[in-house]
């Protein structure tokens, strides 16, 4: 898949073509992918998986760095949504096979992960869509802003909005995601 | 206020987000009352909003962290290899051997070395930018590095990557998980046990070099092919949580590092990590050995009931947990299979598991894991101890232990109920000192420790009826009979003979036996300054307890050098203003009240009461009897008034303290007497002194020197009050007593003969008077310093005698150099100067020197005429006297 293919399924989606989404995501999906094993191996990361880094540079692999600024915030924002996405599916499919197998009475297996004070990112994923019920804009804001890594100007452009509404969206969603996360 | 009783619509929302955008353009300190106004109709609306407003400031770190989690389980599973061949500081990686919670495990090996080594290395997850931070980590690492033990990985070395990124070099261990190895070989209850009791000897080394796993869990145990246990990541939780602290200035990441289920009630609470926290995971790990299953089933838990279960449940112990597993409700047939098969790995059927568990084995397992960090093991070499004497089907220690437990907190509980004896008295303030020292963390103390508290035991048990066959056993039989087992029994271990000893010695020294107390307290410094060394602080205690001693014998000199020491060392080690340093000067302050040297008395009083105020809410004890010595020596001066406030504030402090029962009280008591006394409140005062004996009695036993001390001071009121008879008999109970406490050579002996001389004289048994105050002051000639106030006032009595017995010649030398004792420590015009004065008077009146006996009459009179009693009546009829006869010259003439 070349570049310019991703570009013209970036411009068909923007037109309003659904199936240009559904195509795009899993040659999004694979370059994270492959992108965040070598982050996660390289030394330099110093191992900390950031999303952020993943997107930009999946978008500067499948798209190539000199683009329209439209069609960059477009792809950022389509890529944040992969994310979300793909870490969810993950998550939930992992929480499923877990309960689903009935058998495991006790596990001699060390826990990898999991502090009280850690949320799970189900109850992101959760308290993202309650959000969505009652202010969709906001709730998308958030996605963008924590799995695309983009900055309040991006969002604002690739919802259509201004970056002031953004800045109202992102403050009160961040001040309501921090309440719930705390209360899961 | 959750969201989940807040319900939203996107009117409602929308009215919250204008809400939320019109306060936060506002300073805080004005958003309360515009919120309130803003929605003055509905209070919930204004209490979300407020609850948005306190919205965790962290949540951006939350939210990445959760979503770079999740990436990590999506992308992050090892697999391929392309690590191989990168290099982290002079390692070259060879192959990603794992994910630890800490961070990716990596299996390399020095690149630039002639031979090759290889090892793991850990690396953080966090990059490091705080300078300091990475200079702790390094001296952390270098405690670590200096760790060896065949059953402890080593760590070589560590570091910070070029991009800050922090890591650790560690022996590799070629081995298998230590619950995967046991059931790999099938290992029966024994050769598991044999494995855990070589892990506690791990733990334990690491303890004595105050290292503390805190994180002991099966993945973190390794065995090798030749089935040695060896211990991985010691003190390294600690390493990866300050540098998680230090980047992201949130405590989170201790928690993530921390698996919920194998933390102790302490780390879940937040409270201090100590030796027993790896005692606690030695239990766990014990029990999922043995039993195969942890002691509640995590995976259907969230963190909050983990967290539940770990501080607030009672956990069953392994045996009960297989019985409920095999026939509590639910998934029956599962559960019994799982339970077999757990069994059929150990070798054994269900039933014998179930029973091989039940007694010791539950016993240690639960012993172990005791909420309470107190209540646990006292070591790890403890554990394993137990852990052989069941291998050996030797009785275990563990029950013993929660005995000497209780005991202890119900001798604590029934402090007042309870002490109702000089038995008990003593031996509180034993168990007071055991209880302190078992607070601290070091393993080694801990042992001595738990060792005076077994002793202890023994001796309570000696006065248990059916031991003592109904013999009634006085504290002292059980002090001596304690003495001398620890002289002949403990030769061997120096520390907690020493330990013993010096208990035993404050046993003593708090029954008034000041001898014995004395020599123990003598021997248990010299065995602390062998075995502790001279620069280890129980040594400066030791010296204090010695000092404290010594006074009451008394050996002022070498008192006052113990106390200087001890109060060198604890200003050098504690700084001038602890509270250590307090009580050194308190004893200063008692010695050179003693010795009669009222001013540096003051002045160490004064010191001593400006640093225990600083700790009041802790030492409230302390503050009042140093309020109470300067109220003592302020007495001493003159000063009543501020006298009676200190005491006053004393006595206060005890009882708001709930103290009414503490030796102190009874010492307040007599104090108080002694002042209501001197200023002329004779009902008040006998009332106080009475009280003070019936306290004493109550608290510290019959005889007592407190006791000797209190009926000195009411036969001098009743002196007072010429009601001489019963005063003679007081006093002379006093001296028998004092003779009997304190042995016939002590200033108080000559001091209660000093009295009993006054009283003899004054009910007109002249001959016995001197021959009483002669043997008081050939006595203080031996033992005080020339030119002790005690002296001063025997000889002032001596010297009223020889007048009544017109023996005024020999009165004048005596009461000539008595005065210049005085003077030595008393301004002239002080009523103990006025008395040796008023005596001097007389005596050249009686020898027909009137121009002298005039000018020390007219002035110690009037110094006298405030202070009513028998000095200043006697000083009248003198001056009384002497104006007869000079009217009588006058007249003659």
């Amino acid at each position: 898949m070349t570049s310019d293919s991703v570009t013209s399924l970036l411009s068909r989606w923007r037109n309003g073509d659904e199936k240009a989404l559904d195509d795009l995501t899993p040659l999004v999906y694979d370059d994270l992918r492959r992108i965040a094993g070598r982050f996660l191996r390289s030394e330099r990361s110093g191992h900390t998986l950031q999303t952020t880094a993943l997107v930009n540079e999946a978008f500067v692999k499948l798209v190539g760095a000199d683009v329209p600024f439209e069609d960059r915030v477009h792809f950022l924002a389509i890529a944040a949504r992969i994310m979300r996405r793909i870490l969810t599916d993950h998550a939930r499919r992992r929480a499923s096979r877990k309960r689903g197998g009935g058998l495991r009475i006790e596990t001699l297996d060390e826990e990898r992960v999991g502090g009280a004070s850690v949320a799970s990112i189900l109850d992101l994923d959760d308290a993202l869509c309650r959000l969505a019920e009652v202010d969709e804009r906001a709730s998308d804001s958030l996605v963008l802003h924590y799995f695309g890594g983009m900055t309040h100007a991006e969002v604002a452009a690739a919802l259509g909005v201004s970056p002031a509404t953004i800045d109202r969206d992102l403050r009160l969603g961040k001040a309501w995601l921090g309440n719930e996360l705390r209360n899961v | 206020m959750s969201s989940a009783t807040f319900e939203l619509s996107p009117e409602r929302w929308a009215r919250i987000q204008s809400l939320f955008d019109g306060v936060t353009a506002l300073p805080a300190a004005k958003r309360e009352a515009w919120l309130s106004e803003h929605c003055g109709d509905d209070p919930a609306l204004r209490d979300y909003v407020a609850s948005l407003l306190l919205a965790d400031p962290g949540v951006d770190a939350t939210v990445e962290h959760t979503i770079a989690g999740a990436a990590r389980d999506v992308f992050g599973e090892p697999g391929d290899n392309e690590v191989a061949g990168e290099t982290i500081g002079p390692y070259r990686i060879e192959r990603l051997l794992g994910e630890g919670g800490m961070g990716m495990v990596y299996l390399a090996s020095r690149a630039d070395e002639q031979f090759e080594q290889q090892v793991a290395i850990k690396l953080g997850r966090h990059r490091l930018i705080d300078p300091q931070t990475e200079y702790r980590l390094r001296h952390e690492r270098q405690i670590l590095a200096d760790l060896d033990h065949p059953g402890i990985a080593r760590l070589f070395d560590g570091g910070t990557t070029n991009e800050g990124v922090p890591y650790i070099v560690m022996e590799y261990i070629d081995g298998v998980r230590i619950d995967t190895y046991c059931d790999l070989h099938r290992l029966g209850i024994n050769d598991r046990l044999e494995l855990f009791r070589q892990i506690c000897l791990a733990v334990h080394h690491a303890h004595q070099n105050l290292i503390i796993h805190r994180d002991i869990k099966p993945s973190n145990i390794l065995v090798t092919e030749d089935g040695t246990p060896k211990l991985l990541d010691f003190g390294i939780a600690k390493l990866t949580d300050a540098a998680g602290a230090a980047t992201q200035g949130l405590t989170q990441e201790g928690a993530v590092v921390m698996t919920p289920a194998n933390a102790t009630p302490e780390q879940i609470l937040g409270q201090p990590v100590t030796t027993a926290t790896d005692v606690y995971g030695l239990g766990l790990l014990l029990y999922r050995l043995l039993s195969g299953v942890r002691p509640f089933n995590v995976d259907s838990m969230t963190p909050s009931d983990i967290a539940r279960w770990v501080c607030e449940e009672t956990l069953p112990a392994p045996s009960v947990r297989l019985q409920r597993l095999r026939h509590g409700p639910g998934n029956h047939a599962a559960a019994r299979a799982r339970v077999a098969g757990i069994a059929d790995g150990r070798r054994l059927t269900e039933e014998r598991l179930v029973r091989r568990l039940r007694g010791d084995l539950d016993t240690i397992i639960m012993q172990a894991l005791s909420k309470e960090p107190a209540r646990r093991y006292r070591s790890a070499g403890a554990l394993a101890e137990d852990t052989e004497l069941h291998l050996k089907s030797m009785p275990i220690q563990a029950r013993r232990d929660a005995w000497t437990y209780r005991t202890a907190k119900f001798v604590r509980r029934h402090y007042v109920g309870v002490a109702a004896s000089a038995l008990i008295a003593s031996l509180l303030v034993a168990f007071s000192i055991v209880v302190s020292v078992q607070n601290r963390t070091i393993a080694a103390e801990r042992d001595t420790a738990r060792e005076v508290s077994r002793f202890l035991e023994d001796i309570f048990r000696a006065r248990d009826p059916v031991q003592a066959r109904g013999a009634n056993i006085t504290a002292n039989e059980l002090l001596a009979e304690g003495s001398r087992r620890i002289r002949q029994e403990l030769t061997g271990q120096p520390e907690i003979q020493s330990t013993l000893m010096a208990t035993m010695g404050r046993a003593y020294y708090n029954l008034g036996e000041y001898d014995d107390a004395s020599g123990l307290l003598q021997q248990a410094l010299d065995l602390g300054n062998a075995s502790f060394g001279s620069s280890h602080p129980d040594i400066a205690v030791l010296q204090n307890d010695l000092a404290k001693t010594l006074i009451r014998i008394p050996e002022y000199a070498r008192a006052e050098e113990l106390l200087t020491s001890a109060l060198r060392y604890n200003a050098e080690r504690y700084g001038e203003d602890s509270v250590a340093c307090a009580e050194n000067l308190f004893q200063l302050a008692e010695l050179h009240l003693k010795k009669g040297e009222i001013a540096e008395a003051e002045r160490y009083a004064e010191s001593s009461i400006a640093l225990y105020e600083a700790f009041r809410e802790s030492h409230p004890i302390d503050l009042a009897k140093a309020k109470s010595i300067l109220g003592r020596i302020l007495q001493v001066r003159g000063d009543l008034d501020r006298t009676e406030a200190l005491l006053l504030e004393a006595i206060e402090i005890l009882e708001r303290e709930g103290a009414s029962d503490h030796p102190w009280m009874a010492y307040f008591l007599q104090n108080l007497g002694v002042l209501q006394r001197s200023r002329g409140d004779l009902d008040e005062a006998e009332a106080s002194f009475d009280a003070a004996i019936e306290a004493t009695q109550r608290i510290m036993g019959r005889p007592h020197t407190l006791i000797a001390a209190t009926l000195i001071n009411k036969g001098s009121l009743l002196h007072e009050r010429a009601d001489l008879e019963q005063a003679e008999a007081v006093i002379r109970e006093a001296l028998a007593m004092h003779i009997e406490t304190l042995g016939p050579e002590h200033p108080m002996v000559g001091y209660d003969q000093t009295f009993l001389g006054m009283v003899l004289h004054d009910r007109g048994d002249v001959a016995g008077a001197e021959a009483t105050l002669n043997a008081a002051i050939d006595l203080y000639e031996r033992i005080l310093d020339p030119g002790h106030q005690y002296t001063a006032s025997a000889m002032t009595e001596l010297g009223a005698v020889l007048n009544t017995r017109g023996r005024s010649d020999r009165a004048v030398t005596l009461l000539e150099e008595a005065l210049a004792i005085r003077l030595k420590d008393y301004p002239p015009d002080h009523p103990l100067v006025a008395a040796t004065r008023a005596e001097l008077g007389d005596a050249w009146l009686r020898l027909g020197d009137h121009g002298r006996a005039e000018e020390l009459l007219t002035s110690s009179t009037e110094t006298l005429a405030d202070t009513p009693g028998r000095r200043r009546e006697r000083a009248r009829a003198a001056l009384e006297r002497l104006e007869a006869a000079l009217s009588d010259g006058v007249e003659q003439r």
